[in-house]
């Protein structure tokens, strides 16, 4: 969580803080003020901007009233006769002399003719003027106006821009024509610095602009908005945009004359106060922020200082250096952070000095243990290790804490996907056993043990070299096995002496019937051969019987159905156990498929059943023996009971296989003692102690386990169980597989010393269908091969041989031709001489006496894989 | 901030490509903007006004706009050829105007050498005719008005001997109108009796004038000058006599009406412009002229509105500047906003003419010969 906040340094967050308090109210007063005045002085600009236009308008009406009232005066005197005859032209001239507002005047008369026109010209005098066009032009429209306006134009005489001033009286009309120029100079007087005034008549065109060209060229404004408001009488203050500038134009007009006058400025320079005001707002808030700036770094920096110090401290005690020195502050606060944090330092030293122990202790313990224990994480590499972790990695001259962990023990690579399953926290707990074969095959019991932490995945795994312990429990084995045919002797002697008495007794009848010369009917004869064959039969059976189970070999876990194996150590039984326990084996209905070494099995299987049968027999000390023994077999499913005690792998269930006895019981203390080696209560010779304690093991070995419940008195059941192999397709039954042999041909040449097995392997590879040489000794046969290297396909050769052994005789082969083909037969695979073979680069190994099935699969792999 | 930094900016530049990006055209236009007679000269301005404002609303000429600049020429050719350098050096990629011929034929040369198109719209003078210049007109030559005029004074008003008065002060005009009219009237049968010049720079007596005019009792009299001083010499004529008045194209406006009054009622011209001749978009030119201007157009604002579209519609064909001339002569039908009209291959027009005559202080057109001769 910690490493999710963002880091944030106090005195940037002081100063930022001491920064906000200072500006936020000083900006929002100032945004306040600049917006609230801003108001303001636009209103006042905007106002000041009318009023001006206003007075313009104010002058050009004060400036018009004048000469209309001397034409008013002018009218009212020529109307009332009051001018002597002939007198009126002298008078229109004294007006244009002594005012100096008009160009001209006229008097037209009633019949539209000029009849007066001053300053005096001749050729005007009489010109037929009052038309209706005419009447447009100055303005007059019908009656009761006193005086009329006319818009502007060019007066041909003057060229300048004049306007017409008309007065109607009966019938005559009084037009003075009065040149605008003068109203120029209201224009020119006006000094704005950006902005400037002007007036358009009453059709938008300009008649006074500060740029005089506007109004000689007599341009029209009739396009501006402002201007068009202004002629339809509005007054206001408008905005418009011209060439990419805003203008603000106050325009007004002027009563009468249809006038407009309008005062354009710039909305920059209308507004510039506004600039001002705003220029000083923000300037006023910089300063304020950069004073309060340097204010704040000070006083915070008097703050900060000695939290610096204390965070130098203990950035020293952070690294170790516990000779602190925090020095004492001024502020009560800091003071104490100090002083806590002096106590927190002592209890830390503390602590980490008591880590320092026990960690040194474990490592030391971790050190001691004679298992490799190494901490590996997700990407395989060792990261914690003991000390033979280190040793075993140095023998192989690899590097434990780089190379991965697959590398170092090779034999785990196998393994590799269930350990980082074991190391991401998927599996809990991993264990097996797994085998090397190096030049002599070690085994290695793996133990790996989740130890993933938050986001940390890894994983403990102990490794044990167990090959020691795997021979001698062979040999504890192999002790224990002939401790059950010692066990089984009395019996088996019992039955054998049964069958010679019938050879002997059958033989000495006949030996009797030759020395008499009594005849012997050929179906007496035929009945006593009979009789001979059987007892021979069974001899030979009880015999086999004895071999299986002393041979010594292989642990090898293939699918085997339990009924099957049951039946044969009940045939066993039929003939060694005391005839007065009753056998009564249950078996399945269906096939009980588990994966097992057969004759391991047969040997738990044959250990149950002669205890079940001491304990009703040579263990009933006084009581009359006998009893039942039964044998039952069921699947049941994988329950909480099987997760408990089982491996905890089978999801397909397991069979159950419980060995039970009518005998004598064992106590409690006896039942939890039951599996220990040499544990017996039998009399002494009569048991080694070893027979359960090989089952536990032999079960263990197949990922089963074993179950016992026992009432003194009542008898015992031992419940075997064994998960289900669901892979019956690989079930390797003998009556079945001896159906496929696998056919070849060619020549294959057999190398053994022992005559019976040579002739043997000789008929079954014929009856496989190659073509079969002997030779009796390796002498020969490394010649017979010099020979015929070229047609020989195959080489079977027997391990032990006198004079030239089977290991000399291949190297020899392999001289004559490196390529050769060789099927070495051994009667022990785990032999040094075979296993050395094996990696000189013989294919393949048959263990003796070899089956037809088998030889002929070995010899078709040899030849053809 | 950076995104909508980088949106403003890709606005901006697609702004400028579309409306600032392109340079707009300049228009120039020259004519005699201020002073007694300006009133043609800013009516032909206030047509182009019109012109360039329709065309820029319109989206301008393949996304560029027109720009006008004006110069006065103030009746000067001095004022004339300072003018319109002043133009061509302001980047005017062509140049409207003069409006009256003795202007343009004072800064034919500055066009020519500066290879500047020049469209005039009212300059009717003979003496640019059958010239492969820069010099291009949309009304047709003097020679046609005043050979149309003769003819009909003599067949039509049964003239037979008749005196000018004529203006000195646009003499390439006036000059080449009395001469071609002299020519055709005298071809036909007609005598010229007196030939009156004055020059309205000048101060004048209008009775002086008039009376040289009609001392030799001519049937008619023909007045070649601007609408004012035609206006002007009018009074005098019908203070002595009602004998009939004929007038040139250059003073049809409405000073003639105005200041003319009574004396110019039934004065008789010959003019390219009828207002009761026009296209069907004139009404509609008319009505966006007045509201832009709080009046009626003028002939000269009519023909100024046709030379800005002629170069419109070049433009719009080819925008090179330097090909404009080719491009204006390569097409030679027109449509005008008074009637449809031609330019030869020396850029000179051809264009319909009617007989116009002053009833009630209006323009009226004369219909036919039966109407004419009642």
């Amino acid at each position: 969580m910690e490493s999710q906040i963002k880091k944030k340094q106090l005195s940037k967050i002081l100063s930022l803080h001491f920064i906000a308090i200072i500006i936020i109210p000083i900006s929002v007063a100032g945004l306040f003020l600049y917006f609230f005045f801003s108001e303001s002085i636009r209103k006042e600009a905007v106002y000041r901007n009318m009023l001006l236009a206003e007075s313009i308008a104010g002058e050009i009406e004060r400036f018009m009233i004048e000469p209309l009232k001397i034409l008013q005066h002018i009218s009212h005197n020529v109307e009332k006769g009051n001018l002597k005859q002939g007198a009126v032209n002298s008078y229109l001239e004294t007006v244009i002399s002594d005012y100096n507002y008009f160009e001209s005047i006229e008097i037209i008369n009633s019949a539209g003719k000029i009849e007066y026109i001053a300053p005096y010209n001749r050729d005007f005098i009489g010109n037929s003027v009052m038309t209706e066009e005419y009447r447009k032009f100055i303005n007059i429209s019908g009656e009761g106006k006193q005086v009329y306006i006319s818009p502007t134009f060019i007066s041909f005489q003057t060229g300048k821009t004049t306007i017409a001033i008309s007065s109607v009286f009966g019938s005559n009309v009084l037009i003075g024509f009065m040149n605008l120029g003068s109203i120029q100079n209201i224009v020119d007087r006006l000094t704005l610095k950006k902005g400037f005034a002007v007036i358009t008549d009453r059709n938008g065109i300009v008649i006074a602009h500060p740029d005089i060209r506007m109004v000689n060229e007599r341009v029209s404004y009739n396009h501006l908005q402002p201007v068009q408001k202004g002629l339809k009488g509005l007054s206001g203050t408008y905005y418009y945009n011209d060439n990419a500038t805003d203008y603000a134009a106050s325009v007004t007009n002027v009563s009468d004359t249809g006038m407009v006058v309008a005062v354009v400025q710039p909305v920059q320079a209308i507004f510039s106060m506004l600039k001002t005001v705003r220029i000083l707002s923000f300037m006023g808030i910089i300063i304020i922020t950069i004073t309060s700036f340097f204010i704040g770094k000070v006083i915070i920096q008097r703050i900060i200082k000695p939290i610096q110090a204390l965070v130098q401290s203990t950035q020293n005690v952070a690294d170790g250096d516990y000779s602190y020195n925090i020095e004492d502050s001024s502020y009560t606060e800091i003071s104490e952070i100090s002083h806590n944090f002096i106590k927190m330092i002592d209890a830390v030293q503390k602590r980490e000095f008591d880590l320092k122990k026990t960690r040194n202790y474990l490592q030391a313990l971790f050190n001691a243990q004679s298992s490799i224990l190494v901490s590996v994480n997700r990407e395989g590499t060792i990261d914690q290790y003991n000390k033979a972790a280190l040793e075993f990695a140095y023998k192989q001259g690899l590097l434990i804490e780089i190379d991965p962990i697959w590398k170092i023990f090779p034999f785990l690579a196998e393994y590799k996907e269930k350990i980082i399953e074991t190391i991401s926290g998927i599996n809990e707990i991993l264990s097996f056993e797994t085998t090397v074969l190096e030049y002599y095959t070690r085994y290695y019991s793996v133990f790996c043990y989740s130890a993933a932490f938050e986001n940390e995945k890894r994983a403990l795994i102990r490794i044990d070299d167990i090959s020691e312990l795997k021979s001698r429990e062979e040999q504890l084995v192999q002790i224990q096995k002939m401790d059950t045919i010692g066990t089984l002797a009395g019996g088996l002697a019992h039955d054998f002496n049964n069958v010679l008495g019938g050879i002997v007794g059958t033989v000495s009848i006949l030996e009797y019937r030759i020395k008499q010369n009594k005849p012997v009917e050929p179906e007496k004869l035929n009945y006593h051969v009979n009789i001979m064959k059987e007892a021979g039969g069974r001899a030979s059976k009880i015999i086999q019987q004895l071999l299986t189970l002393s041979r010594k070999h292989d642990s090898v876990l293939e699918p085997a159905d339990l009924n099957l194996i049951i039946r044969r150590v009940m045939d066993i039984c039929e003939t060694t156990i005391d005839k007065s326990v009753a056998l009564e084996p249950q078996y399945s209905d269906t096939p009980a498929i588990v994966k097992a070494d057969r004759q391991q099995m047969e040997q738990v299987i044959l250990n149950l059943c002669v205890n079940a049968a001491h304990a009703m027999t040579i263990m009933r000390k006084d009581e009359k023996w006998g009893g039942e023994l039964s044998i039952a077999l069921e699947k049941i499913s994988q329950d909480t009971f099987i997760t408990i005690n089982g491996s905890g792998d089978s999801a397909s269930g397991y069979w159950r296989l419980s060995v039970a006895d009518t005998g004598v019981g064992m106590k409690k203390e006896v039942v939890e003692r039951i599996f220990d080696p040499f544990f017996t209560t039998k009399e002494i010779g009569k048991g080694t102690g070893l027979g359960l304690a090989m089952v536990y093991n032999i079960i263990r070995n197949h990922n089963g386990f074993v179950k016992v419940y026992s009432e003194e008195g009542a008898g015992s059941i031992f419940h075997v169980y064994l998960p289900v192999s669901g892979d019956e397709s690989a079930l390797s039954d003998t009556a079945a597989s001896e159906l496929f042999i696998k056919h070849g041909e060619g020549l294959v040449l057999v190398i053994d010393d022992e005559q019976v097995l040579r002739n043997i392997v000789k008929d079954m590879l014929e009856e496989c269908g190659y073509s079969v040489v002997t030779c009796q000794s390796g002498t020969e046969g490394v010649e017979y091969f010099s020979i015929h290297r070229n047609t020989i396909k195959a080489v079977f050769l027997d391990m032990s041989m006198p004079v030239m052994s089977g290991r000399e005789v291949y190297y020899k082969l392999l001289e004559i031709d490196p390529d050769v083909k060789v099927l070495l037969a051994s009667g022990f695979k785990h032999d040094a001489r075979v296993e050395e073979l094996l990696s000189a680069g013989i294919k393949s190994f048959i263990q003796k006496p070899p089956t037809l099935q088998k030889l002929s699969e070995e010899i078709y792999k040899t030849i053809y894989e | 901030m950076k995104e909508l930094l980088k949106y403003s900016i890709v606005i901006v530049l697609i702004f400028n490509l579309y409306c600032g990006g392109k340079e707009p055209v300049k228009i120039g236009f020259a004519g005699s903007l201020s002073g007694k007679f300006s009133d043609f000269g800013t009516d032909g301005r206030d047509g182009v006004i019109s012109a360039i404002e329709k065309i820029n609303s319109e989206g301008g000429i393949n996304g560029r706009k027109l720009e006008l600049l004006t110069s006065d020429d103030k009746g000067s050719a001095e004022a004339a050829r300072k003018g319109d350098i002043d133009l061509i050096d302001r980047g005017a990629a062509v140049i409207i105007g003069h409006m009256t011929s003795s202007m343009t034929m004072a800064v034919a040369d500055i066009v020519n050498e500066k290879k500047v198109v020049m469209v005039s719209p009212t300059v009717s003078t003979d003496l640019l005719n059958d010239i492969d210049d820069y010099i291009i007109r949309v009304v047709s030559s003097t020679k046609v008005e005043s050979l149309t005029l003769a003819e009909k004074v003599y067949d039509l008003y049964k003239i037979r001997s008749i005196s000018f008065i004529y203006d000195l002060s646009n003499r390439d005009y006036t000059e080449s109108w009395v001469k071609n009219f002299k020519a055709a009237f005298s071809k036909k049968g007609g005598r010229s009796i007196e030939t009156i010049s004055f020059s309205s720079l000048d101060t004048m007596q209008y009775s002086k004038i008039a009376e040289d005019a009609l001392r030799k009792g001519p049937d008619a009299v023909a007045v070649v000058a601007n609408s004012q001083d035609t206006a002007l010499i009018c009074q005098q004529i019908r203070k002595k006599t009602r004998i009939p008045i004929f007038a040139c194209a250059w003073s049809q406006t409405k000073d003639l009406i105005i200041q003319g009054g009574g004396s110019v009622e039934g004065v008789i011209l010959s003019h390219q412009f009828s207002k009761d001749n026009v296209s069907e978009d004139y009404p509609e030119f008319k009505k966006s002229f007045t509201r832009r201007f709080n009046r009626e157009p003028e002939f000269p604002a009519v023909f100024s509105y046709n030379a800005m579209m002629v170069i419109a519609d070049a433009l719009k064909r080819d925008d090179n500047i330097s090909n404009l001339k080719k491009t204006i002569l390569e097409k030679r039908e027109y449509k005008g906003i008074h009637s449809n009209f031609k330019i030869n291959e020396y850029g000179d027009a051809i264009t319909e003419f009617h007989l116009i005559s002053i009833k009630e202080g209006k323009f009226v057109g004369i219909p036919n010969k039966e109407e004419a001769v009642k």
